[in-house]
């Protein structure tokens, strides 16, 4: 069923999938170079702070303290310590997150999505003395354009990379369901429920036939779309069951397993209302135009909004 | 079962394991109470369960993603190190775990040995017999400046100044820093290190060389010997530890490059904080011992125990329950 993701033959996206001990894998979005290079700016900016707050604290000290001779030595080794261990530690105590890093949402993980240990730290961040041999980070940055996990020389000896953090709000639905007119109980004449079984064969369908052309789809949808309008008695104004039948049961879907005002009793979370897609604005809208989504465009009714919300990928056509 | 159905009986156990996430990620998963830890383990792994149904169905881009992320950051809490005492893993590194690496890729060492000394000493040779050539490597100025500054035994004014921790600052910052630098540019194929090496050889060879023929090797050397002890010796295993990453593009054997720098890549950054830790020893010495007052035949004595002590260390500490080697032979 699931294809493991590394069958598929090339992947369309830059996700890294990592197979857990519990067989289920899990999949990372590497962080490319904009992030980076923004936490990056991040922490140059706080390392020299802190380099020029120690020169200020040595400064007013050294003349209470007596300790002017040990002014410079104190200064070397703390700008040496930014530069060699700012990192190193920060990356060890904080998760693989340095200020700059959490500041752009990525952290640093090992290729098989742990969390890094000290060595691995001290490795990666010791090498950026060869990522920096080119000016900035030249070396680093070729390398990282040349590897699936855009990792730089430090990453790839350390076995890490850089990924970024997902905190995704979650929707309770299907975000093709948006914006679907439910049938009105009005015009529908049979007060039949479909079964629960029903319903979900329907979902199924629906997600993968994001995945279909809109003919094959409708195809499939005539099947289950005309018994199901004679059990409802809807009386179909538009002749939808024919026309489109994939519409047809989106609006079944959305009237029976998501209704739009009113959510379900027993429903532990309620369903948080969606952004409206922008109407034509979006590139996505051509393609609905054009046909090319199952049912977007032209088959579905001209009163509602396109269905599909290009939210991700993998909902956009393929 | 129906994908809202799912959803709303599979909910509770997200949200409790999110709490127990929230919980454990700010305390560890160690301070959490032994039932909580069970709990977690069982939510986990439900979530797993969870995460590969919503896979299988194709239940939404949506629903899958917080699923993942929650894995996520189960997983990178339940399979991280295993918490222990870091003071007794420092502990431990630096009385066995680093002189045992080093004995288990000591074929790096001698290579590095040979290009750090080689060079240095046809260069003090040279330059002792032929005090002039000094000039074709440093500037005048400059060797005047190492001879007005080794001409003498005492440099510092009394016993603490704060000159010492002053100097003390500056060699741990530069030397650290060359050591360091030393072993990351092995990753050029060793290259980079093999430079480091000769040069810096090149350079102590000609300074000593030139000292000696001018007269003043007792001073120096009795100046020298006590923090080249450890300084010395690290700047080699620093050297060994570019090395062993250069090799492992170089000739990754039956892995590939990657793999075999990912592998040798451990060992070499454990080398590399070895040699850290062993120049931060220098520093002090240099910058307290060496350039204090104490007579000169005490300085010698001190120093040469100092090189029997570290050769010992790095031969024999750790002998007692080694095992055989983990990493490849060189």
């Amino acid at each position: 069923m699931v294809a493991p993701p590394d069958a598929i033959a090339t992947p369309i996206d830059s996700h890294v999938h990592v197979e857990t001990p519990e067989n289920v894998w899990l999949s990372f979005r590497p962080a490319g170079l904009g992030p980076r290079m923004w936490a990056y700016f991040i922490d140059f900016c706080i390392g020299i702070g802190i380099i020029i707050v120690l020169a200020i604290v040595v400064s007013l000290l050294s003349p209470i303290l007596q300790i002017s001779a040990a002014h410079q030595g104190i200064l070397a080794v703390g700008s040496f310590a930014v530069m060699f261990f700012y990192y190193v530690l920060f990356e060890y105590f904080w998760d693989g997150r340095s200020p700059g890093k959490k500041a752009a949402r990525i952290r640093v993980i090992k290729v098989a999505g742990y969390p890094i240990s000290f060595w691995d730290a001290f490795l990666r961040n010791l090498l950026r003395t060869a990522d920096m041999l080119l000016p900035f980070y030249g070396v680093g940055m070729l390398v990282m354009l040349g590897t699936r996990r855009m990792q730089r020389l430090g990453d790839l000896v350390a076995g890490t990379f850089v990924v970024h953090e997902e905190r995704e709000v979650v929707r309770g639905y299907p975000p093709w369901v948006h914006g679907v007119p439910a049938i009105p109980t009005s015009e529908m004449s049979h007060a039949y429920q479909p079964s629960e079984r029903t319903l979900d064969l329907i979902e199924t369908f629906l997600t993968r036939a994001q995945r279909l052309s809109r003919e094959r789809a409708d195809e499939i949808a005539h099947i289950l779309a005309g018994p199901l309008r004679d059990k409802l008695g809807y009386w179909d104004p538009n002749n939808e069951h024919l026309q489109s039948p994939g519409w047809f049961l989106l609006r079944v879907l959305r009237t029976f397993v998501y209704p739009p005002t009113d959510s379900q009793p027993g429903h532990h979370v309620p369903l948080p209302s969606l952004p409206v897609p922008p109407p034509s604005s979006s590139p996505y809208g051509q393609y609905q135009s054009g046909g090319e989504g199952p049912y977007g465009g032209s088959g579905a009714p001209p009163t509602s909004a396109p269905p599909a919300v290009p939210s991700h990928p993998s909902w956009g056509p393929k | 079962m129906n994908r809202t159905r799912f959803i709303s009986t599979r909910q509770k156990d997200w949200y409790r394991f999110r709490q127990l996430l929230g919980r454990a990620e700010q305390l560890r998963l160690t301070k959490l109470g032994g039932e909580e830890v069970s709990e977690f383990s069982r939510l986990f792994r439900a979530l797993c369960y969870d995460l590969a149904v919503v896979r299988s169905r194709d239940w939404g881009v949506e629903l899958e993603r917080r699923l993942n992320d929650l894995v996520v950051r189960g997983h990178s809490l339940y399979y991280r190190a295993p918490p222990g005492g870091k003071a007794r893993a420092v502990a431990d590194f630096l009385l066995t775990g680093f002189p045992r690496l080093l004995r288990e890729n000591q074929g790096y060492f001698w290579v590095a040995l040979a290009l750090f000394t080689i060079p240095g000493l046809i260069a003090g040779v040279l330059i002792g017999l032929n005090p002039e050539l000094a000039e074709r490597m440093m500037s005048p100025e400059a060797l005047g400046q190492m001879e007005s500054m080794h001409s003498t035994n005492v440099r510092s004014g009394g016993l603490f100044t704060g000159k010492e921790v002053g100097m003390t600052g500056f060699y741990i910052a530069n030397n650290v820093g060359i050591a360091f630098r030393c072993f990351a540019l092995g990753i050029l194929f060793g290259i980079g290190t093999a430079i480091l090496l000769v040069y810096n050889s090149l350079v102590i060879g000609a300074v000593s060389g030139y000292l000696a023929a001018k007269g003043h090797a007792m001073p120096f050397f009795s100046f020298v010997i006590s923090h080249g002890a450890f300084e010395l010796t690290a700047i080699v295993i620093s050297g060994a530890a570019g090395l062993v990453l250069g090799r492992a593009i170089v000739h990754p054997g039956q892995r590939t490059r990657v793999e075999a720098l990912r592998v040798r890549g451990l060992v070499a950054i454990k080398l590399a904080a070895g040699a850290g830790a062993m120049l931060g020893v220098a520093a002090f010495v240099e910058g307290f011992w060496s350039p204090s007052g104490v007579p000169m035949v005490a300085k010698f004595i001190v120093g040469t125990l100092l090189w029997v002590t570290v050769i010992a260390y790095l031969a024999l500490a750790g002998r007692r329950g080694e095992t055989t080697p983990e990493g490849e032979t060189p």
